[in-house]
């Protein structure tokens, strides 16, 4: 039986759109923006480092200057504003976790997959909006984060400036790692007690 | 149009689906029976590309699935196991779906009105009942106006309302030349819906047959007849093709005879009828007898020395 006799001659509304990279990649968004968990896990990151930007260079400036000189050699501006990434790691680690974890969990990777046979195109959709959502999400709160937590230091004239060799780099590195750890969290290679052994051959076939 | 060919399925050393091939042909609703663990679902799933096939290979609308294109314009399909993110909206569910494939949000809220779910497509999908749910597969499969429709248990969770809906539904889209194939283990509600049959059971295929032959070809099919002289008319029956057992009272059941014969033969004797009537078979019955040996899972008979085993062992009835 060829393939042209087994298409029933019924009319069609509107030509079939083809599913393209780009179409998948919009659904990926609909999808990431449509979910609680989301939202949550990226105002918690923001609340975390936000916050500590206050808090720990406060603390530093009522103590300053410290009994151990040696803490005072030590210290670094930029790392004192920006000690909140440690715990927005988690709040991103989890989303990460959760974009696919829950995807199949819940089942609905089935409709995916149904959707998108060829199946990578969904890995490279998810990755780069979780990737672009996180990073224009990250960038502005950490820069935001350093300027708050060097307003504060300035009562001790102890900040830095972007200017300063390294800072920005550290600043904005501050952004990509959390981008990255999200990434990790979020790519079946390197986190194979959460995707499940299986996926690849899922993926791979 | 659905062709399997050899199709396959091994789990480890089990075999789910075994050497199954059969065609499902546009304008008519065929329903795909088989007791549980018969290897349905996963039969579906192979049609839709999510297990891949030991053996054999299945194609739809000519093609293998993960070749077409745009496959929700090709094929819908309603999964068993629920295939909907709890976190999300019925809307949104639909929207992500239907984006793959360049599909409107006017044709979402269109399928959203169709299977009559405008009113909750906003909330979370995960507080829907399993009827709601059911119609929000039933939706995402509309979604591509898809030539072939693939609905596992569609009526699993339905009121009687939405069991008519949903049998209205599966007639007028087959009636439109679309290929629809239903399985579903409520018997009553497969007759009511498919004219044509898929039976299988342990993953071989049983019967592959218009649902009237599927009935008429039951060995159950009698005629009970009631007469005021059932000897005689037993005896006056009786022959190489026909059988005859009396059931209860001044009631026969016959076998092997129509009732225009039976009828004409108790003429001719001069015997009085008081009932003559064909019992059809219900699809129940008809599948019961065909599967009979190919049942995964039995529920244990109790039997009177399986209470007296209870009794000896010091079990209270």
């Amino acid at each position: 039986m060829s393939a042209t006799t087994a298409i029933s001659t019924r009319p069609r509304e509107s030509l079939p759109k083809k599913v393209t990279q780009a179409r998948v990649l919009l659904s990926e968004w609909t999808k990431i923006r449509s979910l609680r968990s989301t939202v949550f896990s990226l105002l918690a990151a923001i609340v975390f480092i936000v916050g500590l930007s206050v808090l720990v260079p406060s603390v530093t400036v009522a103590h300053w200057p410290p009994h151990d000189l040696r803490e005072a050699t030590a210290f670094d501006p930029t790392t004192r504003s920006l000690s909140g990434i440690f715990l927005a790691q988690l709040a991103i680690g989890v989303l990460g976790v959760l974009l696919i974890s829950g995807e199949y969990a819940t089942g609905m990777i089935r409709a995916t997959f149904a959707a998108v046979p060829a199946r990578l195109p969904v890995l490279w959709a998810k990755a780069t909006v979780f990737a672009t959502v996180t990073l224009a999400l990250m960038v502005p709160s950490v820069l935001g984060a350093f300027w708050i937590g060097q307003s504060i230091l300035t009562s001790k004239h102890l900040q830095a400036k972007l200017s300063d060799p390294g800072v920005l780099r550290a600043v904005i590195g501050a952004a990509l790692y959390l981008t990255v750890v999200g990434l990790l969290a979020d790519v079946p290679h390197f986190s194979g007690t959460i995707w499940p052994p299986h996926l690849w051959g899922l993926v791979l076939r | 149009m659905i062709e399997a060919l050899g199709l396959t399925k091994l789990y480890g050393r089990k075999k789910a689906v075994d050497d199954l091939t059969f065609t499902v042909r546009p304008g008519v609703v065929t329903g795909f029976l088989g007791p549980n663990g018969a290897g349905k679902s996963t039969t579906m799933r192979m049609i839709l590309g999510l297990d891949a096939p030991t053996a054999g290979i299945v194609r739809v609308n000519g093609k293998l699935y993960r070749e077409h294109s745009a496959p929700l314009h090709e094929v819908g399909a309603l999964l068993e196991a629920r295939s909907v993110h709890t976190g999300r909206s019925a809307f949104n569910h639909l929207l992500a779906l239907a984006q793959t494939a360049g599909i409107s949000r006017a044709r979402v809220n269109e399928v959203v009105d169709l299977v009559g779910l405008q009113d909750v497509a906003r909330k979370r999908a995960g507080g829907f009942s399993l009827g709601m749910g059911q119609r929000l597969g039933i939706a995402s499969a509309l979604l591509g106006d898809p030539d072939t429709l693939i609905l596992d248990e569609p009526v699993n969770g339905l009121d009687p309302d939405g069991i008519r809906w949903i049998r209205n539904l599966l007639k007028s889209l087959a009636a439109e030349g679309r290929t629809v194939f239903v399985s579903s283990h409520l018997m009553s509600e497969m007759a009511q819906t498919a004219q044509h049959l898929i039976v299988i059971g342990r993953g071989r295929l049983i019967a592959d047959t218009s649902m009237d032959e599927f009935i008429a070809g039951s060995s159950r099919n009698l005629v009970r007849v009631r007469t005021t002289d059932p000897r005689t008319l037993a005896a006056v029956l009786r022959g190489p093709d026909a059988s005859v057992v009396v059931a209860a009272g001044d009631a026969l059941d016959v076998t092997g005879l129509s009732t225009d014969q039976i009828g004409l033969a108790a003429g001719h004797a001069g015997i009085t009828l008081l009932e003559l009537s064909a019992q059809q078979t219900s699809l129940e019955e008809a599948f019961m007898d065909l599967t009979k040996n190919d049942v995964e899972f039995h529920g244990a008979t109790i039997t009177d020395e399986s209470v007296s085993l209870l009794e000896t062992a010091g079990v209270d009835r």
